[in-house]
């Protein structure tokens, strides 16, 4: 027969430890959400919309979190057992077993509301005429290409040095609606720059695509690598996307298309006889 | 042994009864995840046809809905014989119990005679399990559904085996039982495989 | 109940003793603390794939362990984890305890059961052989996507033992499941019905059916796997008219209830324990049995949420995103149930109430990492990142893990009569609560950041080396804390005084009743039942459910 230890029979100060307890907790968690729970600077206007929504997430979850670990602590040491007194046996409440779950669905009614409408907005194809740019963004084990196909451009086409890795930049204008096709030519792999806090995957025999704009302000480099496991050099699928002016980013392309012996009228051609996209 | 099983049973007879339907549960739920089983091949069929341009790719052989139709009635006329073979098992009627148990037997057996005969004449059509999903659909589905026949049917060995011992009474046969539900559940799967794969193209 | 018992071993007449006894018995309790042995073993061997993938980790180009090697123990360390240690484990418990809470005196078919058991440890040997095949072990993930795992991408034979390995276990949770279920179903005693079962039994059953639903699209799905490698089927590759989706599709219908198959014992477990040491009933305990119900349905519906980012259509997303938000609804339900059932309550801190305890602080949290996932826009930020990696463990480490070290600590008396120490439980709880929280918390920062998860290394300067550092810590601190629980295991187990009498801890289910360890029958006969407490109801009323239940082995 289990005898519990003595110390146990903790005299009632122990409300003060529970009292400090939350405090800490509270401070922890206030502090974190602003500080290291943050997703990265978004620089494109879907990624702000996502970061936007991200903001009340955080908050309810945190909420919750403090809230059902407040009450648990709170519970531990306000009901330490004292001495061999019968505690009065609760079945059950049906009135409080109605409110934990309404008040769930209530949150989540609030919650899914803003994200359905920002799913529809993410994952509707801008029309046609309102894309500036194409990109296809292809995966291959393990590097990526990016092929300018309105404009004959290639970046990248042949497997890097990995012994010493500079990868491969696509190159953006800010300000313009860019699409990127994905895909890929051999396993699954996902594209994803952190700072555009969206990603889609690379699956071959299917076409993705993303859609975003970088604003005006945001003009810099962006780190990016695959996120989909893709065999022995995953960690070595990095790219850079490299957020540009407009005047600089016509420079960037006729200079790629000098070197690569693409002559402007005639890609502009190909494009136009292609359907415009 | 000295122990009782008095915690959880009355009497002898009434322990027989108890064994007996729990030796049907575990086959009804055996068999409810082999439905699963085929749902999932089912599912994986229907993803990869509903992508497809045209079902089945060009130039290839359709399936012969004629001698198919003939294996079907073949497999379902051997659910019924099985089926008679039981009610014979219950009744007590040695002889019907044999006779439906040996039909069933000799039914089963040559729907799986006529299946290997349609692999290997597909085959040599030049319809391979590689060189399609079609292909790999066909043969896998069915090669699952007559791995589950092969099951079946030895399962129905054992009980002709059996019944030649009497080892079943009218009121104990749970075995047989077990055995033709489960050779219900195998001739039902096919009606579905008959249907999918080869009417509804 | 004071009264010492005095196990005395049973002489049955064919019955073979020793270590033949072991491996020939169908007696389901011994099959179920070889269950445990063997799970908990498996675990360790995760754990320590888990040090290397740590110790990799610790900062930016340790150089540790190649690529290739990094991948496969990652892999293998996943693939360890659930399907040789969680899921069985969960069966484990289940064979000890699920015929004793319901007064049944073996399992409905002990022969499948050893079968089930005895399935494990080959399909471990077969997994593990992997590491020493020409390639390597699997190393694709425990999810093993194609094309990567088709014959092109990795044609070593790693793979093939691993989908050898995976399928063998599926069958032994087959077995394992509908012997679950008919025993349930038929082999109660007297009195007890449905609505009187411990909450475990429930858990159980709920695990069950989910068990035996889902892994039969696993088996088949690997089985497409297998002859898309061997005979060139093309189910998953674009150019015979297949899709790699396709995989993702049927994989993730298995494995989403197969985390409710991991999770549900171990709530279980918790809902067993909690009572017990608060001196409550369990709070709502038709509340908690309906929201497992609800859990497992809802199960069913929500597997494409690992399939946001591969671009699929609107009106799936939008559709999956609904029923795993609302998931978080009857888990919630459970959650506030365990909290109603210490309030009020008269509490004591044995160790597997502090391992029951941090199971409710650690879920919670691996829930709402969840919500974050469940909620679209924000997984496309941090799908396949380290906030994956951070969920799963809070769910997987500090829920069920939590739960099954409660559940050790909590029927070890049961099962041999002694206590395992309790300071030392303290100190196992203490290291392992902290190692555990400075391993994964730190990971919820880097998946933020971007860190993406199945990396080898990584680029400096991209301020993940500190974080990853103190997970690297955290994770040996967990391993000291593991350390402290083999040394007690071993040392209880060989020196403790068999003190713990039949009902050590003030016990409300059946197995509290019947000796520790109990007879080889369990109970020689059984009044009928009247609630869904009957040995505390025995205990109140000072009378022994079962008279005399130490002298049951002597006639
Ligand atoms: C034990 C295992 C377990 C459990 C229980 C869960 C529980 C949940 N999981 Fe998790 N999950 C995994 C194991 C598990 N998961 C694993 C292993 C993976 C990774 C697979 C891989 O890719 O390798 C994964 C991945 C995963 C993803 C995919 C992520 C990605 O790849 O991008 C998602 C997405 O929705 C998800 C969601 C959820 C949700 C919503 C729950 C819910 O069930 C949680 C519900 C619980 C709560 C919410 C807490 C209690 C509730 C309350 C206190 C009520 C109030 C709360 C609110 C209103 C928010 N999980
Ligand atoms: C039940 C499931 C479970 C458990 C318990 C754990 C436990 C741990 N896991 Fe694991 N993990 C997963 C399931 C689990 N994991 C899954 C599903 C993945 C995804 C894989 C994928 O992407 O495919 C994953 C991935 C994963 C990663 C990410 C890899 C990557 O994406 O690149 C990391 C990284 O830190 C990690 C770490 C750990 C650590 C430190 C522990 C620790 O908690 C381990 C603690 C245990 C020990 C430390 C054992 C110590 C024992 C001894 C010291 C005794 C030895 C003595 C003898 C043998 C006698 N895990
Ligand atoms: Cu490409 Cu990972
Ligand atoms: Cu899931």
């Amino acid at each position: 027969m289990y005898q519990p230890p003595a110390g146990n029979r903790k005299p009632p100060r122990s409300m003060i430890t529970a009292g400090i307890l939350i405090a800490i907790l509270a401070v922890v968690t206030i502090v974190s959400a602003f500080t290291v729970m943050q997703l990265p600077d978004p620089v494109t206007d879907q990624g702000k919309d996502i970061d936007l929504l991200y903001q009340p997430v955080l908050a309810i979850s945190l909420i919750v979190f403090f809230g059902v670990t407040a009450a648990i602590i709170y519970a531990l040491f306000r009901f330490r057992r004292t001495g061999p007194e019968i505690p009065e046996q609760v079945h059950g409440n049906n009135k409080l077993e109605f409110t934990w779950t309404a008040i769930p669905i209530l949150i989540l009614v609030v919650l899914f509301i803003p994200s359905f409408r920002l799913v529809l907005d993410l994952k509707t194809p801008p029309a046609d005429d309102e894309i500036d740019i194409t990109v296809e963004a292809v995966g291959h084990q393990w590097w990526w290409e990016f092929i300018y196909p309105d404009d004959g451009v290639r970046v990248q086409v042949t497997p890097p040095n990995y012994d010493d890795l500079t990868p491969p930049t696509m190159v953006v204008p800010v300000g313009k609606t860019v699409r990127v096709i994905v895909r890929s030519t051999d396993v699954i792999h996902s594209f994803y720059f952190p700072n555009s806090l969206y990603k889609i995957q690379a699956v071959p025999g299917n076409l993705n695509e993303m859609h975003f704009r970088i604003s005006p302000e945001n003009v810099g480099t962006y780190s990016g690598q695959c996120y989909q496991f893709c065999g022995t050099r995953h960690a070595d699928m990095l790219f850079i996307v490299d957020a540009v002016s407009e005047a600089d980013y016509e420079r960037w392309l006729s200079e790629a298309q000098a070197a690569q012996g693409v002559i402007p009228a005639a890609a502009e051609a190909v494009a136009a006889g292609a359907g415009g996209n | 042994m000295a122990i009782q099983a008095t915690a959880t049973h009355g009497g002898p007879a009434h322990q027989a009864d108890e064994s007996m339907s729990r030796g049907m549960a575990g086959m009804v739920f055996f068999i409810a995840s082999e439905i699963m089983l085929f749902g999932g091949l089912f599912a994986g069929y229907f993803y990869v046809r509903g992508q497809a341009d045209v079902w089945p790719p060009e130039g290839v052989h359709k399936l012969d809905a004629v001698t198919g139709g003939i294996l079907t009635a073949l497999l379902l006329l051997s659910g019924v014989v099985a089926h008679f073979g039981v009610v014979g098992a219950k009744s007590g009627k040695q002889g019907q119990f044999i006779l439906g148990m040996a039909l069933a037997l000799v039914m089963g057996t040559v729907f799986i005679a006529g299946q290997a005969y349609e692999w290997f004449s597909l085959m040599d059509e030049g319809l391979n399990a590689g060189s399609t999903v079609y292909g790999s659909t066909f043969y896998v589905m069915t090669g699952f559904h007559g791995a589950h026949v092969i099951a079946g049917l030895l399962m129905l060995a054992v009980v002709f085996v059996r019944a030649f011992w009497r080892d079943f009474t009218p009121s104990r046969h749970l075995f047989v039982d077990a055995g033709v539900l489960y050779w219900h559940f195998v001739d039902v799967v096919w009606v579905f495989l008959y249907v999918i794969l080869y009417v509804l193209v | 109940m004071a009264t010492e018992a005095i196990a005395r071993p049973i002489q049955h007449p064919r019955e073979y003793t020793g270590l033949l006894g072991w491996l020939l018995t169908t007696d389901h309790k011994k099959i179920g603390i070889m269950y445990l042995i063997f799970t908990i073993i498996f675990f360790f061997v995760g754990g320590l794939l888990a040090l290397l993938v740590r110790l990799q980790l610790a900062w930016s180009d340790t150089g540790i362990l190649s690529q290739d090697q990094y991948n496969q123990f990652f892999t293998m360390h996943a693939s360890t984890m659930l399907f040789l240690f969680v899921i069985p484990v969960g069966a484990g418990f289940g064979n000890y305890l699920l015929p004793l809470m319901i007064g049944a005196k073996d399992m409905a078919y002990p022969r499948i059961n050893a079968f089930s058991l005895w399935l494990i440890p080959l399909a471990a040997l077969v997994m593990f052989s992997s590491f020493f095949v020409e390639g390597g072990s699997a190393q694709a993930g425990w999810t093993s996507y194609p094309p990567l795992t088709g014959k092109t991408f990795l044609p070593g034979s790693g793979t093939d033992l691993w989908i050898l390995g995976v399928q063998i276990l599926g069958i032994s949770s087959v077995g394992g499941g509908i012997n679950f279920l008919v025993t349930t179903m038929t082999m109660r005693a007297p009195g007890m019905s449905l609505a009187r079962m411990p909450i475990f039994v429930w858990m159980i059953v709920i695990t069950s059916v989910l068990v035996v639903f889902a892994t039969p699209v696993l088996a088949g799905v690997l089985t497409m796997l297998f002859t898309d490698r061997f005979i060139g089927t093309g189910f998953f590759d674009p150019r015979q008219g297949g899709n790699p989706i396709l995989w993702q599709q049927l994989f993730w219908f298995y494995s989403h209830p197969a985390v409710y198959i991991m999770i549900l014992p171990a709530m279980g477990i918790v809902s067993e324990v909690l009572p017990v040491f608060s001196r409550k009933p369990l709070f709502g305990y038709k509340a908690v049995i309906y929201a497992g119900a609800a859990i497992g349905v809802l199960g069913f519906t929500v597997w494409m949420h690992h399939m946001f980012a591969t671009g699929l259509s609107v009106p799936l997303t939008i559709w999956t995103m609904l029923a795993t938000m609302m998931i978080a609804v009857p888990s919630g339900v459970k959650m506030f149930n365990w909290l109603g059932t210490l309030w009020g309550g008269s509490l004591i801190f044995p160790p597997p109430m502090l391992f029951a305890i941090g199971f409710l602080f650690m879920f919670l949290i691996g829930g709402v990492d969840g919500m974050f996932h469940a909620i679209v826009p924000i997984d496309y930020a941090i799908n396949d990142t380290y906030w994956v990696v951070s969920h799963i463990h809070y769910v997987l480490f500090g829920g069920s893990v939590f739960g099954v070290f409660a559940g050790i600590y909590f029927w070890f008396p049961k099962m041999t009569g002694k206590f395992l120490d309790e300071g030392l439980g303290r100190l196992h709880f203490t290291l392992m609560f902290i190692g555990m929280n400075l391993t994964f918390m730190p990971m919820h920062v880097l998946g933020l950041k971007g860190m993406p998860r199945r990396i080898a290394d990584y680029q400096s300067g991209q301020g993940w080396e500190v974080w990853n550092l103190i997970a690297t810590v955290g994770a040996f601190i967990i391993a000291a804390s593991m350390i402290v629980f083999i040394i007690n295991f071993i040392h209880s187990l060989r020196s403790a005084p068999k003190t713990a009498g039949e009902d050590p801890w003030e016990g409300n289910s059946l197995e509290w009743s019947t000796s520790s360890p109990p007879p080889e029958h369990n109970f020689d006969s059984l009044p009928e039942l009247h609630s869904e407490r009957p040995t505390r109801d025995a205990r109140i009323a000072r009378q022994p459910l079962v008279p005399g239940a130490q002298a049951s082995a002597e006639h």
